[in-house]
């Protein structure tokens, strides 16, 4: 054990895991104050959304999400200007070509399971291979592992990733863990933040298996401490088995939330309701189950199981339901859901779905894939994934076989991959069946208000928006300029979708993808 | 079909939407059209400069005696910045800081005495400070830091703020902007001019060209060879900090300018090179340079290291000749230019004014006398 302070609180803690996690098991939602001066909480828990920042022994703008407890950690809310300190040590001016350089045959840029996949393929043909992955331990979201070494055992999914990850140690792939790849530029060259400093590769092929993140859901009040990403919820769990204490209200579209819901459940926490967007499963949902049963049968017990223990443990299932407006109480939220029931909550999770993290691809200008062996547009760069399209961990492994299988035939290497073509059209079979059983009963649409908050980061609501967009800003790029949305240290991935259609520009690839992909230290780069 | 319109301002910048503002003061019909993409309005940063940059001395020795023409303009410019945003009653973060340019070594100090000399002969009021005297009144500034030339008229601006600000002002006088049209060429028609671009004709009584870097290539049609040419620069931003550096901070040999804004953000730059677009494309940012630049700011101030950097952008400055591109165009009725050559923020809304007086017939003509485009008229060069 360990224990940590946060402001005047001392919080028992867990060596190894997140401080949001440890936070989290406290019920200590709010963190700080954000950019109009609201309460401000952790919200995608996974490094990207940058809404949990807090000062860690001195050091400013550090991620909750991402920090590894320590024992005596002092904690303190982010100011919402940085204070610096005046006896700081000038740096030497430096120059790009005096960072470390490396060049490996193949970067892989992820190490989920698409990453993972693509790493080990090429390792075993005899490719020299350097993995990078922004979290502490490779597996990706879907394969996380536990921080903390004394939690009850791993799941069959934990363990499953674990054998990928071994497996892919033992092919000697060399792994750089809690490394964060920040730039790139053509050649390509990338640049990382690394444990030892900033480092550059140059690789001669790179694979580019970056995930996802998580949509925002814009309605009323999802801004509130309390109020955070499925996949947080999830990863705080998986990772260090924490569960917010209290009531906790899980919404959104699709198998996720059901997941989380199940694990949460079988820890002893208390799921208050899930609300789900598609209709309850019926008689007209038969095709699609059969279809999924002949694709993945193991899948669909797992779901079934989920589905029995909800039923046991008398969890309210409101489906065909979307969550429409939150409002802090005096203990806790207020879930309003769009059929005009409310629900009281401590924790709301949101699911509704998550968005390819391309960025670094978009920096690159690989267009595509643009065939099979997912190449992209630009010569020796490779996207798998749910970094190209949701398509889930399935379907990203046997992209990342596929891919692998191709960069070692750039080498000259031959690997047979097609066991991972057959995996991949079943479960794209798979996947497409389950989409149609969770086809929501609406369309997913968050009932933002003029007062709702689009962009996070610089607190630009949609009134705002829709202002300047009726001023004439049709374009991203003229929003962006005129409103400061998307401007933020999340770089515009949690608004760039809600921009996206408010303008008529539905060509425009999104917000110009600017480095750094994640904020990078003045500090470090003079390291 | 055409669109029709009394005066076209081309170029949406700072220029063009001063411009567009001052001319429907006066009540004239404007269209302001700018490409939206990779123009002006993505380019500047917000810095109010006065003194020679030191930056600029280097690369181009032969324009600094048009650079020191110019000086006087510069100090003009920025009162003229001041008056404006308190005339308009806007919130723009203008600061008038002061400016200092900052010395590592006694050679260059020497540098930056004799620049000041200059300065002071053409009217400015520039002063060469200590040590003991910055740790007075910058004490953000690194231990390398020997001595600086302060210049009091300097100051900064939020640009984002000052450019939102303006075209609001502008469109509240009646001022149509097309934000995504690009301007492909100008020819005359029978009383005007025809302008073809991306998204139709457009037809208009008078044309000002206010279209930065890319003036050149539109006014030479009209035999004027302005040598106006896009210097891709690559900028940093930093998130928000609480008050650290007052000045508007440069080198005298090294490339860095910094200064922060009034949102916090310390802005960092100094003409580190950008790769330039392709076609239409905006400049895409350096690696080196990022790296070359925020490390030479943490070294001029080292309190910079906990900041993170939140986004790197790049954009084209405009270089001319060390002089501003200002008036009408002889031998073409109706037809101006309004480029402000160097530090074109700083100049842009008094070369703005400088323009529309011009359009509007008002004053003697003499302020602008010395920035006549007709320098570079082909046909007199020829002759």
């Amino acid at each position: 054990m360990a224990a940590i302070r946060f402001g005047a609180q001392v919080i028992a803690a867990q060596e190894g895991e997140s401080v949001l996690a440890a936070l989290a098991g406290a019920g200590m939602w709010t963190l700080g104050e954000d950019a109009r001066r609201h309460p401000r909480g952790a919200w995608c828990g996974m490094g990207a959304c940058q809404a949990c920042l807090v000062t860690i022994d001195g050091v400013p703008a550090q991620r909750a999400c991402m920090a590894k407890v320590r024992d005596g950690m002092a904690i303190e809310p982010a100011a919402a200007r940085i204070e610096t300190a005046a006896d700081i040590v000038a740096a030497a001016p430096r120059r790009a070509d005096a960072l470390p350089l490396r060049t490996p045959d193949l970067l892989v840029v992820g190490g989920g399971p698409a990453g993972l996949a693509a790493a080990t393929t090429a390792r075993a043909a005899g490719i020299e291979v350097l993995l990078i992955d922004e979290r502490r331990q490779p597996g990706g979201q879907y394969f996380k592992q536990r921080d903390v070494a004394t939690l009850s055992p791993a799941d069959a999914q934990q363990r499953e990733g674990a054998a990928r990850i071994d497996a892919a140690l033992e092919a000697g792939v060399e792994m750089l863990a809690g490394a964060t790849v920040w730039g790139a530029f053509p050649g390509p060259e990338l640049v990382a933040d690394t444990p030892d400093g900033p480092l550059r590769v140059r690789p001669s092929a790179l694979v580019l298996a970056t995930g996802a993140i998580e949509r925002g859901w814009p309605v009323p009040g999802w801004t509130l401490p309390g109020v955070i990403a499925t996949g947080a919820a999830q990863t705080l769990w998986r990772t260090a088995r924490r569960a917010p204490p209290g009531r906790i209200v899980i919404a959104g579209n699709g198998p996720l939330n059901l997941q989380l819901a199940a694990e949460l459940l079988a820890g002893g926490a208390k799921v208050a309701a899930l609300v789900e967007a598609a209709p309850a499963p019926g008689p007209r949902h038969a095709r699609a189950l059969l279809k999924m049963s002949a694709a993945a049968p193991s899948l669909v017990a797992q779901g079934a199981a989920y589905r029995a223990r909800l039923a046991a443990a008398r969890v309210p299932l409101v489906s065909a339901a979307q969550v429409a407006a939150v409002r802090a109480a005096d203990a806790g939220l207020i879930v309003r859901v769009d059929t005009g029931r409310e629900i009281a909550a401590d924790t709301l999770c949101l699911g509704y779905g998550l968005a390819p993290a391309d960025e670094l691809a978009r920096a690159l200008g690989c267009a595509g894939p643009v065939d099979d062996a997912m190449r992209t547009s630009v010569d020796g760069i490779w996207r798998v994934g749910d970094g190209v399209a949701i398509g889930g961990a399935h379907v990203a492994a046997a992209q990342g076989m596929i891919a692998g299988a191709a960069v070692a035939a750039r080498f000259g290497r031959t690997v047979d991959c097609g066991a991972a073509k057959t995996a991949l059209a079943r479960h794209r079979r798979f996947q497409s069946a389950l989409w149609r059983l969770y086809a929501p009963a609406l369309p997913l649409d968050p009932s933002s208000d003029a007062d709702t908050v689009v962009c996070r980061c610089e607190g630009v609501t949609m009134g705002r928006l829709r202002t300047a967009r009726d001023e004439g800003c049709t374009s991203m790029s003229a929003l962006k300029l005129a409103t400061r949305a998307g401007m933020g240290a999340c770089q515009g991935r949690y608004c760039a979708t809600l921009l996206a259609g408010l303008t008529d520009a539905s060509g425009e690839p999104g917000l110009a993808p600017r480095v750094p992909v994640r904020p990078v230290r003045i500090g470090d780069l003079a390291r | 079909m055409t669109r029709r319109a009394d005066t076209v301002v081309v170029g949406g910048g700072i220029v063009g939407t001063c411009i567009a503002g001052f001319l429907a003061e006066a009540g004239e019909g404007v269209l302001v059209l700018d490409h939206g993409h990779g123009a002006g309005t993505t380019s500047n940063a917000g810095s109010l400069h006065v003194q020679m940059q030191s930056r600029f001395m280097r690369l181009y020795p032969e324009a600094v005696p048009g650079m020191e023409a110019q000086l006087p303009l510069y100090r003009e410019a920025v009162a003229f910045w001041r008056d404006l945003v308190a005339r308009l009653g806007i919130d723009v973060g203008l600061a008038m800081t002061g400016g200092l340019m900052v010395a590592e070594s006694e050679e260059q100090l020497a540098f930056l005495g004799a620049k000041a000399a200059r300065e002071r002969a053409a009217g400015l009021e520039v002063e060469i400070l200590t040590r003991a005297d910055l740790t007075r009144i910058a004490p953000y500034l690194g231990p390398a830091i020997v001595g600086a030339e302060l210049c009091a008229d300097e100051g900064k601006v939020d640009p984002l703020a000052a450019n939102a600000a303006l075209a609001a002002w502008a469109a509240g006088l009646g001022v149509t902007r097309d934000r995504d049209r690009l301007v492909l060429g100008i020819d005359t028609e029978a009383g005007g001019y025809l302008l073809a671009t991306d998204r139709g004709p457009v037809s208009a009584r008078r044309v000002v060209l206010a279209a930065g870097w890319g003036t050149g290539a539109l006014a030479a049609r009209f035999g004027l060879a302005v040598p106006s040419r896009a210097e891709p620069l690559h900028m940093n931003i930093t998130e928000a900090a609480a008050p650290l550096i007052g000045h508007l901070v440069q080198h005298a040999d090294r490339m860095i300018t910094l200064k922060q804004l009034a949102s916090g953000q310390v802005v960092i730059g100094g003409g580190w090179p950008a790769r330039a677009g392709e076609g239409r494309d905006a400049p895409g940012v350096e690696l080196d340079s990022m790296i070359a630049s925020a490390t030479l700011a943490q070294h001029v101030v080292p309190a910079l290291a906990p900041l993170r950097i939140l986004r790197c952008w790049a954009g084209n400055n405009t270089a001319v000749d060390g002089r501003g591109v200002l008036g009408p165009v002889a031998g073409h009725p109706g037809l101006f230019v309004a480029v402000p050559g160097d530090a074109g923020y700083t100049l842009g809304p008094l070369s703005a004014r400088l323009v529309a007086d011009a359009v509007l017939g008002r004053g003697d003509g003499g302020a602008i006398a010395p920035y006549l485009p007709d320098r570079f008229s082909v046909a007199l060069a020829a002759r």
